[in-house]
């Protein structure tokens, strides 16, 4: 019988194999690494978790770490990992460390001010460990935090959300007639290109929730806010903010900041108000190539 | 001849057939190659048609293969079991279950080459047509699935979907080859009754 179909079919299947394989280790990386992350924590927040890393790695390697611990800082206790939206890629997946304040003391909390941490060990399951930067995580004392209990605040947080476009607002009402003279960013952010936000203040008469969330879905652009601002008692003073996605890798970094909004309240004290923002981008499989190709070319 | 071609119809059914229990393969494939190789060497024996003897070679390779699967299986325990129809990615196993896939395309085409043979100088000149058509769709299938399953990793979940019409088109296509040596084994036994 004639033996050329059979060679034509052998060196198509080999062709094919190859081809798929070589696309295949490209598309590998050659070594895990922690996406970028920008958290500005609280001292005097002490909830059960404390903050999380993600960890970008080929499918079914992100398993080879056993653990995380924080150099130096040893009573930082990495508790549970697991895959974030397990499937979602082909050829990656991101392993979510989440490290947990509950074994800590007040003391080992507060003794966290004014530490930023940019690097973490990885220990793998052979035995060997790696340090690796994961961005900057900043410890800082908020003020503010310790003055609250029975005293009554010139905005009162009500309501805040997010979307997937990379935009969110955050509304609180005033207890009273108020000025508010600036807002800014507490601390500077890694991703100033990448993020903005807006003082507005609506009335009473208005439903916050429906034009907020319009705005959002609309694209919210930031505009800019033209100080001082007047705001009534029980008027909704909102933050808007919105990440632009477009602006890469700065839109992919995992965030928690604060903005602080400044003024003066009836009686001419000043008063400083704080909203907390958190970002966890929802990253799709092009932001994954996104985020290696930029790697890649950094290298 | 009957013979020979009996017990190599039966290796292909050992292939065909796979009865796990707790995930112990029963009826492992190189029990199945060892009886197409044995079966293969009586046909060359009898007939002298070179194809024969490339069939048997080509199953012995099989075989070796299988036995050192089954080897790393029962030696790294079953749970990390190299299992050559679940590959994971483009590893050493599945390129391994590629070229076990692709040498068994081989075998294919040596046993039809030779049935093909055994059939013209007989004057079954039917069962040489049928040899011949059998191979060529077989060929044509195998291939396909074969080129298909090789972006299975590279793709969506959802092509991963692939793999069970391929399962199914090679059911029918190893069918087809026990059907074809059934027949040349009847035809054998009408020429040679005393075999």
């Amino acid at each position: 019988m004639n033996k050329k179909p059979l060679i034509i079919a052998l060196v198509l299947i080999i062709t094919a194999y190859l081809g798929n394989g070589i696309y295949y280790d490209r598309m590998k990386l050659e070594e895990g690494f922690f996406l970028n992350h920008d958290y500005e924590l609280i001292t005097e927040i002490r909830g059960s978790s404390l903050f999380e890393l993600h960890y970008l790695d080929n499918r079914g390697e992100s398993e080879k770490i056993s653990w995380i611990s924080v150099p130096g800082l040893d009573f930082i206790r990495m508790n549970q990992s697991y895959i974030r939206n397990e499937g979602a890629y082909v050829f990656q997946e991101i392993r979510t460390f989440a490290f947990d304040s509950s074994y800590m003391t007040d003391e080992q909390m507060q003794s966290l001010e004014g530490v930023e941490i940019n690097k973490v060990a990885v220990h793998y399951s052979n035995g060997q460990s790696k340090e690796m930067p994961i961005g900057s995580i900043r410890f800082i004392k908020d003020e503010s935090f310790s003055k609250r209990g029975s005293e009554i605040v010139p905005l009162e947080n009500y309501s805040s959300g997010s979307s997937s476009t990379g935009a969110g607002f955050n509304a609180a009402r005033a207890s009273e007639s108020l000025t508010i003279t600036d807002a800014f960013i507490r601390t500077p952010i890694s991703f100033s290109d990448a993020f903005c936000f807006e003082v507005e203040v609506t009335g009473t008469s208005q439903d916050p929730h429906t034009g907020a969330v319009d705005r959002i879905h609309q694209g919210l652009q930031c505009k800019e806010s033209s100080f001082p601002i007047q705001a009534n008692k029980d008027d909704t003073v909102w933050i808007n903010h919105m990440f632009n996605r477009k602006a890469v890798p700065a839109a992919y970094t995992f965030a928690t900041f604060s903005i602080q909004v400044t003024g003066m309240r009836e009686n001419g004290e000043s008063f400083t108000h704080t909203t907390h923002i958190r970002h966890q981008p929802s990253l799709s499989g092009d932001d994954i190539r996104s985020i290696i190709k930029q790697r890649r070319n950094a290298e | 001849m009957n013979e020979a071609m009996r017990q190599t119809m039966w290796g292909f059914i050992f292939l065909l057939v796979d009865i796990r229990i707790i995930s112990f393969d029963i009826l492992p494939d190189w029990i199945g190659y060892l009886l197409v190789a044995f079966g293969c060497s009586k046909a060359f024996s009898l007939k002298a048609i070179r194809s024969f003897r490339h069939a048997q070679n080509t199953a012995i390779i099989l075989l070796l293969i299988y036995i050192a699967v089954t080897i790393i299986n029962i030696s790294t325990g079953l749970s990390s079991a190299v299992d050559l129809n679940r590959p994971p990615g483009y590893s050493a196993a599945f390129y391994m279950t590629t070229a076990s896939q692709t040498i068994h395309l081989l075998l294919v085409f040596w046993i039809c080459s030779a049935l093909h043979e055994y059939a013209s100088g007989n004057g079954l000149s039917e069962l040489s047509a049928k040899a011949r058509g059998r191979w060529k769709g077989y060929l044509v299938c195998s291939t396909a699935i074969l080129i298909s399953i090789s972006f299975i990793p590279n793709g969506d979940k959802s092509l991963a979907l692939i793999v069970i019409p391929a399962a199914i088109i090679s059911f029918i296509l190893e069918l087809l080859i026990i059907n074809l040596l059934l027949n040349t084994a009847r035809e054998a036994h009408k020429l040679e009754p005393s075999s």
